[in-house]
């Protein structure tokens, strides 16, 4: 069955390269399926490295133009549907410190030990074909069955076993949903939309981004982002796989960037991450909407409002209209255009807490608080990674937010009644996390704290004035201190300075 | 048991002492394709040889006689033989030399009359689309199998061994999820001393992973091993143990020696030839008391090394792998008597040690 959002032209082409490409290993079978291939989904990344690893282990030549070519038929035709990608996005959008969810932790014992769980949940195959994939990284990686957390066990019996079994339960080549997608209309992701997002330490960022159609859904993108002080204007491309994933690339005056997102099944919204094209750990999640006849309040800047002070507060949405208002507070609307809406807000103490805000008949949260309780770093646990010194990898930073919170009606810290207030602006430091630390002064070599709350870590290598030579890495604390008045708030956080990783495929 | 081991000991100190009149050779290798000769007392490298089409040696093993020295090389895929005097290739066996397989080599070591090498294989069938994980197996080759060598013996073998070793009665040892004893003729294989099922009282099942021949200067194998003590509280941090095993290729008699809780890593140890202390390295150095089993001594190290060695007087202890480096200390008080630098700065990754007299 030809699934129909995809012509019949592009099957012929599709298969021709497979044809032409793979066929000399992979036999061609009278009903068009390909050996191995035809045989399980994938994501987009997850196509592009297994033809690269066709390159690197088996000598596979292809030419760039014909290996992008396949991995959108193949992602198009044996991709994943929204649902089966869902609990996994955030390693597929590089997010970076993602703790994983919706692990197994039987499978996540025998195979998210070298790379994340998300690599082995964003595949779907039968038992046959994990089996075989198995036998890859039996046959591929002479160690494997020596590692620790592997030796204790039989791991090469469990994989083929119990473990192939229950991938191929969990992670079926078949399933209802995949089907379904493919017989939903893929929609064309054309026209103008309107976008809002965080950049973690350094703030929001709202603006507009125009879509034209190239064909083949491939895409030209303009992009106009506001941040606090400052307007970025960018251009790039864009292209859809498996009629939902939103990959691109956009060149603004100091970078390049890429996004990667996931299209909502109406085709409407988007969201998803839009980082630095060598540093993925600068990256900022937004929210896309398409300027429809729909409408809506996509984000309020500041979120959190304090008692007594007059604050500028930016409303960001589709066709806003009509009265502004927020419970317990003061509304001055200075400029209103249907994207945009900025106000001059003060509350006046009568209500705290989250309140109503509403535009015409759309409706939202303004947070209201007398004062900063208490604050909490995220991420509470983060990674740098030395690099640069004239190695080939760069280094990896780890950025650092403050997020102020209020007790709450109970007056007590930690409970849910808690009002989270965003993000504060703090003075950042850095101390050893403990006393193995101390004695090797690792807040005094592995790196420094930007007003931002960047950690930069320091150059790759050994690093002679060390003990032992050792390296740059170091087990740090992060600590934020906020002043309000004659008050002064402290959190801490953890980071752990540690080495380069040598790879960092599209997949971790 | 005390008598067996007093026996042994005179067993080797008649050994050692017919040997005194030769001198001390070390044996190492580096990558991509060096193999040296060091006299060690000296400390000096007196000759180096390069391994024809090699990339990264590992495990060594001499030939009885002390001529040959037999490299796993080219990521575990061949074993190359060099004369020691002239560092001509004598014996080459490519693992693949089955068409359609990459085979791994786990573990070697040389029959006590020099005439035959035992491989531990790991296959993989490379299919035209797909690879097919075989089960291990242990090939014998002969030394004069020449330059194409090709087992003359194969027998199927358990998984996840990672070292074999021959006794002086010719019985071979190989250990994996348990210590095997293996006849080379039939392919029959035995366990010799449970590991994974062990039987030890009140303890987990131990993990170790040895890869360092240091039985040269002593006749005993050995090995740290980390295990827990099941019957101690939860928080009591002395429930993590650390021990020696090891199997006295004389005798073949294995022992545990519990000697610390596990404050550090330690890769590999061995024993002084007089059997009264061990020393085992990787960030630090310790020596450790045999007869009332305790840490007597602990350094740190300027590096990481993976092998732990003796001189056969027993009074100097060597470290080495990891860098182009072999660092001498005495046995006595772990001072640091000197060191040997590999011509160049070669890295030494995961090569072992051996000593021989001639
Ligand atoms: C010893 C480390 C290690 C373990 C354990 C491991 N993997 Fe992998 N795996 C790798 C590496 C390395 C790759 C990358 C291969 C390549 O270069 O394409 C990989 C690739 C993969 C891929 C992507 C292959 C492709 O071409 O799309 C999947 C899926 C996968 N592993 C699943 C598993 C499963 C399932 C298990 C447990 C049974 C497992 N892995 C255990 C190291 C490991
Ligand atoms: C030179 C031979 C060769 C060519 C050409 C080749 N492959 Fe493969 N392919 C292999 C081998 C061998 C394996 C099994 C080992 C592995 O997975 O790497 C394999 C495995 C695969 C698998 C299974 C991977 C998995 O995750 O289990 C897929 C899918 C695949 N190839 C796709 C392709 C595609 C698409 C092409 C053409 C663009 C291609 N191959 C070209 C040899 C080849």
């Amino acid at each position: 069955m030809t699934p129909s959002n995809i012509s019949e032209t592009e099957m012929l082409v599709g298969n021709t390269l497979l044809s032409d490409n793979c066929s000399g290993c992979h036999m061609a079978s009278d009903d068009g399926s390909f050996s191995r291939i035809s045989h399980m989904r994938k994501t987009p990344e997850g196509w592009d490295m297994n033809i690269a690893r066709m390159m690197i282990f088996h000598g596979l030549e292809i030419e760039p133009q014909d290996r992008r070519a396949l991995v959108k038929f193949l992602s198009d035709t044996q991709g994943l549907a929204p649902a089966e990608t869902a609990a996994h996005r955030d390693i597929l959008e590089r997010k970076h410190n993602t703790i994983e969810q919706d692990v197994d932790p039987d499978l996540a014992a025998m195979c998210a030990r070298c790379h994340t769980y998300a690599r082995v949940a964003l595949q779907r195959r039968d038992k046959a074909e994990w089996q075989n994939l198995v036998h890859m990284h039996l046959g591929q990686w002479a160690s494997i069955e020596y590692q620790m957390l592997s030796r204790e066990r039989d791991w090469r019996a469990d994989a083929l076993g119990p473990v192939s079994e229950k991938l191929g339960q969990m992670y079926p080549l078949k399933t209802a949903v995949w089907a379904d997608w493919q017989a939903t209309e893929w929609k064309d992701m054309s026209g103008e939309w309107r976008i809002v997002g965080h950049y973690p330490g350094k703030g929001d960022m709202e603006g507009t981004m125009k879509v034209t159609s190239l064909g083949g859904d491939n895409y030209q993108t303009e992009f106009t982002l506001h941040f606090v002080g400052q307007t970025l204007v960018g251009k790039g491309k864009s292209i859809v796989h498996s009629g939902f994933e939103w990959r691109g690339t956009a060149t603004f005056p100091d970078e390049k960037v890429r996004q990667i997102w996931a299209a909502s099944t109406d085709g409407n919204s988007m969201t998803g991450s839009f980082f630095n094209k060598d540093h993925f750990e600068e990256s900022m999640v937004i929210t896309a909407w398409r300027k429809t006849s729909e409408n809506g309040i996509m984000g309020i800047v500041p979120s959190a409002v304090k008692v007594g002070v007059e604050t500028e507060v930016v409303i960001s949405g589709v066709n806003l209209s009509g009265d502004v208002t927020i419970e317990g507070a003061k509304v001055t609307v200075t400029s209103a255009t249907a994207d945009r809406i900025v106000a001059q807000v003060k509350a006046d103490g009568t209500t705290e807490g989250d309140v109503k805000l509403s535009v015409g008949k759309d409706v939202s949260i303004q947070t209201i608080y007398a004062q900063v309780d208490y604050l909490k770093v995220t991420p509470e646990y983060g990674i740098s990674r030395v690099g640069g010194g004239g190695g080939p990898i760069p280094k990896v930073k780890a950025q650092f937010e403050a997020v102020g919170y209020s007790f709450g009606p109970d007056s007590v810290a930690g409970t849910d009644d808690d009002v989270r207030l965003g993000m504060l602006q703090v003075t950042w430091a850095v101390d050893n996390y403990s006393e193995a630390s101390a004695e090797m002064q690792d807040a005094k070599y592995a790196g420094y704290i930007t007003a931002q709350g960047t950690f930069i870590p320091e150059v790759a290598g050994p690093n002679p004035d060390r003990k032992y030579g050792t390296n740059n890495a170091g087990d740090l604390k992060v600590i934020a201190t906020y002043t309000d008045g004659a008050r002064i708030l402290t959190a801490e956080a953890h980071l752990i300075a540690t080495v380069q990783r040598w790879n960092n495929p599209p997949i971790m | 048991m005390k008598k067996i081991i007093i026996l042994s000991m005179i067993l080797w100190g008649v050994a050692l002492s017919s040997l005194s009149a030769a001198k001390e050779y070390m044996i190492v290798g580096a990558r991509p394709d060096k193999l040296f000769v060091i006299d060690i007392k000296a400390r000096k490298v007196e000759k180096t040889f390069t391994i024809p089409d090699s990339t990264a040696p590992q495990n060594i093993v001499i030939s009885p006689d002390g001529k040959i020295a037999y490299v796993i090389t080219n990521h575990l895929r061949s074993i190359v033989g060099i004369d020691l005097t002239s560092g001509d290739v004598v014996f080459r066996a490519d693992l693949d030399y089955k068409d359609d397989e990459r085979t791994w080599n786990y573990g070697i070591d040389i029959s006590s009359n020099g005439s035959e090498l035992y491989s531990y294989d790991i296959p993989t069938k490379i299919h035209l689309d797909r690879y097919e994980s075989l089960e291990p197996r242990l090939s014998v080759f002969k030394t004069d199998g020449g330059l194409e060598a090709a087992p003359v013996r194969e027998f199927p073998m358990p998984r996840r061994i990672h070292m074999l070793m021959t006794a002086k009665s010719g019985a071979l040892y190989a250990m994996g999820w348990d210590f095997y004893k293996v006849d080379v003729q039939t392919g029959d294989v035995q366990v010799a001393y449970p590991l994974r099922n062990w039987t030890q009282k009140n303890l987990s099942q131990p993990d170790a992973l040895a890869f360092w021949p240091s039985w040269d200067n002593n006749g005993i194998f050995s090995t740290p091993i980390v295990y827990v003590r099941t019957d101690m509280a939860e928080d009591n941090m002395e429930r993590f143990r650390t021990g020696l095993l090891s199997l006295d290729l004389d005798t073949e008699k294995f022992e545990l020696t519990d000697f610390q809780s596990a404050p550090e890593i330690l890769f590999s140890s061995v024993f002084h030839p007089d059997r009264k202390t061990a020393y085992a390295a990787y960030n630090t150095l310790i020596k450790i008391d045999l007869e009332n089993p305790h840490t007597a001594k602990r350094i740190d190290l300027d590096h990481t090394y993976y092998q732990t060695d003796i001189s056969a007087d027993g009074k100097e202890v060597y470290v080495g792998g990891t860098a182009c480096d072999v660092a001498i200390y005495s046995t006595k008080d772990l001072s640091r008597l000197g060191e040997v630098i590999l011509p160049d700065c070669p890295d030494m990754g995961a090569t072992v040690i051996r000593m021989i007299q001639k």
